[in-house]
């Protein structure tokens, strides 16, 4: 168990400086995820120092920090996948629009009136998709423009984001792990718990219990 | 609110969960040294009954019990949701849902392992096992309140992703497919369809396990052949062009940009994308993780955990590196993901069957997806209704049961004939849901899986016919 409060010592310290290398500010990424991330880093350390003592009495405190950094480090996830929906909804509802434009424009001029007509109403429904995208943006971002060259601006914004997605995601399996390691029955015993399973689990003659 | 869940539900099939669910399958892969390669063929053979023993605890055969969890599975996932990863994530995604579908088939032999060594008799002589039971009695009654969250997450994405989603997709391909069909409205045909799924999935439900086991024993052999036919004859009458698109497929999830562009338009594809959208319709599509086929597995008729283990890792295979290959192969070759890029999920699965098939056989392509779509929907009904079944016996006890199974059909009809985007996303995170608790209990008890493992193979095994 040693070494699982060692990674788990270590594992904030490099998100910290992974989040930080990544320079998401400057690509117009909101920062509301690093204040998830804080909060899951000092759930996480405080988690690994207590559980470090290795006492039965501290398992439990130690063990629910662990999943408070998890659900923390999803809350920083949640964060980043939101603001990457808003990008992407933006870009996919321009590049939808576009293609049907060009679609419309490569019409024969003798084609079917209903094929005219059914083209012009994904065209209206994409426009106000777009729109719905750009309004969704403008709230989330306080009110901030769409960039004239937004496509571009999106597209470097996006891929920021899906890294930064990655790393809280990487990160939340750390701690989720470890909740996980610190359950086994392995570490019950090293931490003395009372009220562990008892079974012997190769004593095949006693699987099926009978409630009956 | 519609947008709420729908955000909430990407949220819980967004990376941190496909990562977990990688990792687990990964990490039992490593530990064990690949099993799924190494003992692939004792699986068939043990699948096939041929160690069978009629006196073993339990209340179905291996074959049915692989067949019940498989008809859970094998579903719309199968059709529209590798529809959704190529026009997402590019080609490259199918190879991400294979290599996703061989690391899940180690996530779900750990867990129905784990539901064989830990299941009970119920207080009405019925099989009761699963991740509750394996969470209680094998980390210890500390973590009954773990077992519980599992359970009440199983029992609401059973009438979500189990049984609505199923009836509104049945019901939407039926209508689509047979519009003004004697003259009905779509209303009264969705109306019909809602009372008569009704009653199969109730006729069938109210026996039980073992009614199940024997009806998804016929149900999905019927309905994989006919699916796997209909596709195995597209691909057979493109064959000069298969090389070049397993080529491609292979190409487009390692490296190299897409210069077709899909999923509208000029999103990019990249290796991130096809990793992220075939895992995730991997896992969407094949269950491995979410802890609900080991519920069916629990009650496989034997003395031995480790071979209902083996047998549960052939669903996986089946559902996801053989169905799902064999759609995204048939997607690829017939290029019609590229033809409409406003067209998606089970609707383009439809078109690439039609387009595929030789002149004067469109028809068939057609109805082989639109039946598949009936069929898998119905068993998946089936097959979930047990789960629930079983986890509000663990919640409430057997007199539980009845008003579940009354309540679970009721749902069904009221799922045909409701809008289902709600229903998905609502769905989608209580499935979420269920795999988080799982996963701990799972990894938890990694020790002993590896104990039964060992001790399995240490002793010979001997067929019995």
């Amino acid at each position: 168990m040693f070494k699982t409060c060692i990674i788990n010592l270590i594992l904030p310290v490099l998100g910290f400086l992974v989040l930080n290398s990544l320079e998401a500010a400057d690509k117009g990424i909101d920062g509301g995820y690093m204040t998830w991330f804080y909060a899951a880093a000092a759930c996480q350390l405080l988690a690994a120092v207590l559980l470090l003592k290795g006492s039965a009495k501290l398992w439990n405190p130690g063990w629910v920090l662990l999943w408070l950094a998890s659900a923390c480090y999803m809350g920083g996830y949640s964060d980043l996948h939101i603001q990457d929906r808003v990008h992407t909804d933006v870009i996919g509802a321009d590049s939808k629009l576009s293609n049907l434009n060009v679609r419309l424009a490569k019409l024969p001029a003798d084609s079917p009136a209903d094929d005219r007509t059914a083209l012009a109403l994904k065209i209206s429904e994409a426009r106000q998709d777009l729109e719905k995208g750009r309004l969704t943006y403008r709230t989330r971002y306080s009110d901030r423009q769409v960039p004239a060259e937004f496509r571009e601006t999106f597209l470097v914004a996006r891929d920021k984001l899906t890294a930064l997605e990655y790393v809280m995601a990487i990160l939340f399996l750390g701690a989720f792990f470890s909740v996980a390691a610190f359950s086994s029955l392995p570490a019950q015993r090293a931490y003395q718990l009372e009220g562990g399973s008892e079974e012997d689990p190769l004593n095949l003659e006693t699987m099926v219990l009978d409630k009956s | 609110m519609s947008d709420l869940l729908s955000d909430a539900a990407s949220i819980a099939w967004g990376l941190p969960f496909i990562l977990m669910l990688g990792a687990v399958g990964l990490f039992y892969t490593v530990r064990l040294g690949f099993p799924q390669i190494r003992h692939f063929k004792h699986a068939v053979a043990i699948g096939m009954g041929k160690y069978d023993k009629p006196d073993d605890p339990g209340e179905v055969t291996h074959f049915q019990a692989l067949c019940a969890a498989l008809s859970a599975t094998v579903g719309v996932g199968n059709i529209g949701g590798v529809a959704t990863a190529i026009w997402w994530g590019g080609p490259g995604a199918a190879v991400w849902m294979a290599i996703f579908g061989v690391f899940g088939m180690m996530t779900k032999f750990a867990s129905c392992t784990l539901a064989l060594r830990y299941r009970i008799f119920d207080a009405d002589g019925h099989i009761l096992g699963g991740p509750m039971e394996s969470i209680v009695r094998g980390l210890g009654p500390r973590f009954k309140w773990l077992a519980g969250a599992f359970a009440v997450c199983a029992v609401i994405a059973s009438f979500g992703g189990g049984n609505m989603v199923q009836a509104n997709e049945m019901a939407g391909a039926f209508t689509d497919e047979f519009k003004g069909l004697w003259g009905m409205s779509d209303e009264t045909m969705r109306i019909l369809l809602g009372l008569g799924l009704s009653l199969v999935v109730g006729l069938v439900i109210i026996g039980g396990i073992k009614r199940i086991g024997r009806v998804a024993s016929i149900l999905v052999p019927v309905m994989a052949i006919l699916y796997v036919t209909g596709a195995a004859v597209v691909i057979l009458y493109h064959i000069d062009e298969v090389p070049a698109a397993l080529s491609e497929m292979f190409r487009l999830a390692f490296g190299g940009d897409m210069t077709q562009k899909a999923a509208g338009g000029a999103i990019g594809l990249s290796v991130v994308q096809a990793l992220t959208w075939g895992a995730k319709r991997a896992v969407f599509s094949n269950e491995a993780g979410l802890g609900s086929a080991p519920i069916a597995h629990a009650a496989a008729k034997t003395k031995e955990p480790i071979r209902e283990g083996l047998v549960a890792m052939l669903g996986p295979f089946i559902d996801t590196v053989v169905i799902c290959m064999m759609t995204a192969t048939v997607l690829v070759l017939t290029e019609a993901w590229k033809v409409d890029d406003m067209v998606a999920g089970a609707v383009l699965t439809k078109n690439a069957f039609q387009m595929g098939m030789p002149d004067g056989w469109q028809w068939f392509g057609r109805y082989t997806v639109a039946f598949g779509l009936i069929l898998f929907a119905i068993s998946t009904a089936i097959s979930w209704s047990y789960y629930g079944d079983r986890c509000i016996t663990y919640l409430l006890g057997p007199k539980a049961v009845a008003p579940y199974r009354i309540v679970y059909v009721i749902v069904l009809f009221v799922g045909a004939n409701v809008e289902s985007k709600s229903v998905w996303a609502f769905a989608d995170t209580a499935n979420a849901a269920m795999a988080f608790w799982h996963i701990v209990g799972l990894l938890g008890l990694t020790p002993v899986v590896v104990a039964l493992y060992k001790d399995y193979f240490s002793r010979p095994q001997v067929p019995t016919r």
